[in-house]
């Protein structure tokens, strides 16, 4: 045990932020943490001005009672309203499910206050037994959908989501310096709940790559209307001193828009595979991060050749370009002294016109049925590696045009 | 072994001076900061670092790197690290702080916490030398306003 230091309270000198580290980001449990406000004035204050509101309804073994938990929440949330005070994570877990229809006047409450981090976990208390050890998933109910999804408790360490009207792209780009919320990076994978694929409720999943950090986190994605608008929250235990997106990946979300807003996006990944017929008309904006981003990946997006060249000439820096199955792409061109790496995955006959000025491409991959050979202009002076692989055209074995491997012929040639 | 590695000099409050492979010496963030600015000429001062608390970062930041180490190992580490004076711990949070070492303030702060833990208002008070201004009347206002909800 530590020596006491004559009756002196340094503890109570310490940065308010560092006390709040301490009764919040650390495994104190909330009981404990909340009795810290009957210490002195000084503690009192600590505790009331917290900016992470964390409610879990289990404390040890035993389950608050319901009014409890609703008036705790409620009462902690209108004194953060009264005081204006500062909030950063509302996150609850709760085992009524009664609590859900506080949510939404909840949401309203922090969202007012600009929190920049909801969670909310449904938690199921099974028959016998200490739920928390035994229960396989988290059971999360979408209050809005009214839909339950299984998400297995070892990827996700809460659940964030927000109701459409909440939604704003600015969560994505916060200041560092004021939020201590990392933004590593981003995936999201829709998960398929029951049997059908185009469920109502998707769940949206964050993965982060490094074990370092804490797990994962959710986000979320939905709206019953046309636009969807993906905002994601990332909350990481570990490493929060500085950060933002750098990564940002979304695999079959459906989305009716993406819009990134993160001055340090490095990455930026596009997958949909929905297949020529139902390619889904995302609008696709990349508001910042101009000079950061080094690689582009678009699977399945509804870009046009214009549409393309408009993002693709913002971005001086990309070294590495992934383009699939976009099938509205007529035209590409590309003029890039960064771009070492190109990836051309078309398959189809809608691609007319290929313009690459890249004096320092390495490593070009293509595959399709046609070679936009007539209008095919390359500088690949520094090429190293070179792949193609050639559909051929959907007709019968034998009736191929000639001119299409005359054509064949001339493009291999640029590859000198 | 690697013939490229680079030493940093770091200057505590105190002026004593510490000469520390850069390598390790990144593991505070605010010092990467200023190597990847390039604003690193000869030394760096710490003002808010005094040498007794940097001696132990330091001690913290070497086993902390060292190559293979087994995490059982760190975590036996870390238990003794933290086994002293509050004076000292408060000391090596202000300079996690200042440094910005996520890992290691989140490991004192860990350890604050533990003192806390399952204590009593009265026995957190003793503990931490923390004097109670309050009135009886605002002690009981406030308990029935924060505390009630877990008796």
């Amino acid at each position: 045990m530590a020596k006491r230091v004559g009756g002196e309270d340094i503890i109570s000198e310490l940065p308010l932020h560092i006390i709040h580290h301490i009764l919040c980001r650390t495994n104190l449990d909330l009981k404990d943490a909340a009795i810290s406000c009957m210490l002195s004035k000084r503690w009192y204050h600590c505790w009331t001005s917290r900016p992470n509101l964390i409610f879990n309804q289990l404390q040890g073994d035993k389950l608050m009672p319901l009014e409890n938990y609703v008036k705790l929440v409620d009462q902690s949330l209108r004194s953060h309203i009264e005081k204006k005070l500062h909030l950063e994570q509302f996150i609850l877990a709760y085992c009524d499910p009664e609590v859900d229809s506080h949510l939404d006047t909840w949401i309203e409450l922090a969202v007012k206050l600009n929190v920049t981090e909801l969670g909310f976990d449904l938690v199921h208390r099974r028959s016998g037994g200490s739920s928390r050890s035994q229960a396989r998933f988290v059971q999360v109910t979408l209050p809005w959908k009214r839909r339950d999804i299984e998400i297995d408790p070892s990827k996700i360490k809460s659940i964030q989501k927000l109701p459409p009207s909440k939604v704003r792209t600015e969560h994505f780009h916060r200041d560092p310096a004021q939020n201590p919320i990392v933004k590593k990076e981003f995936g999201f994978v829709r998960r398929r709940s029951g049997g059908s694929l185009r469920s109502q409720a998707r769940f949206v999943q964050v993965t982060l790559p490094r074990k370092k950090w804490e797990k994962a986190v959710g986000a979320w994605k939905w709206d019953k209307g046309r636009r969807r608008v993906v905002i994601g929250i990332i909350y990481l235990g570990q490493n929060w001193s500085s950060g933002h997106i750098k990564y940002l990946t979304t695999t079959s979300c459906e989305l009716h828009s993406v819009i990134v807003q993160a001055p340090y996006l490095r990455c930026f990944r596009y997958k949909e595979y929905a297949g020529r017929e139902n390619i889904l008309p995302c609008e696709i904006a990349i508001l910042d991060g101009y000079n950061t981003l080094q690689t582009l990946e678009l699977v399945g997006a509804s870009i046009t050749g214009q549409h393309f060249q408009d993002i693709f000439c913002k971005f001086p820096n990309i070294s590495e370009l992934e383009l699939e199955s976009c099938y509205k792409l007529n035209h590409i061109e590309i003029q890039s002294e960064k771009l070492k790496k190109f990836t051309l995955l078309l398959g189809l006959n809608t691609l007319e016109k290929l313009t690459i000025q890249a004096p320092n491409l390495l490593d070009f991959d293509f595959r399709g049925t046609k070679i936009p050979f007539s209008y095919m202009n390359m500088d690949t002076s520094s090429l190293e590696r070179a792949r193609f692989h050639f559909f051929m055209p959907a007709t019968h074995f034998g009736s191929v045009d000639n001119s299409w491997y005359t054509s064949l012929h001339h493009f291999v040639q640029q590859f000198k | 072994m690697s013939s490229s590695t680079k030493f940093l000099t770091l200057k505590t409050n105190d002026k004593e001076e510490f000469v520390l492979d850069e390598a390790i010496a990144i593991r505070s963030q605010t010092i990467k900061n200023m190597v990847e600015d390039d604003c690193v000429s000869n030394v760096i001062p710490l003002p808010n670092v005094d040498s007794k608390t940097m001696i132990k970062v330091i001690e913290y930041w070497k086993k902390h790197s060292e190559e293979g180490i087994s995490k059982d190992k760190l975590m036996d580490f870390d238990k003794a690290f933290v086994k002293v004076d509050q004076s000292i711990l408060y000391a090596l949070i202000l300079a996690a702080n200042f440094l910005n070492d996520a890992e290691m303030l989140d490991m004192i702060c860990q350890e604050v916490a533990n003192r806390i833990k399952g204590k009593t208002p009265e026995e957190i008070r003793k503990e931490f030398n923390i004097e109670n201004d309050f009135t009886p009347e605002e002690e009981e206002e406030i308990r029935n306003e924060n505390v009630w909800a877990f008796e």
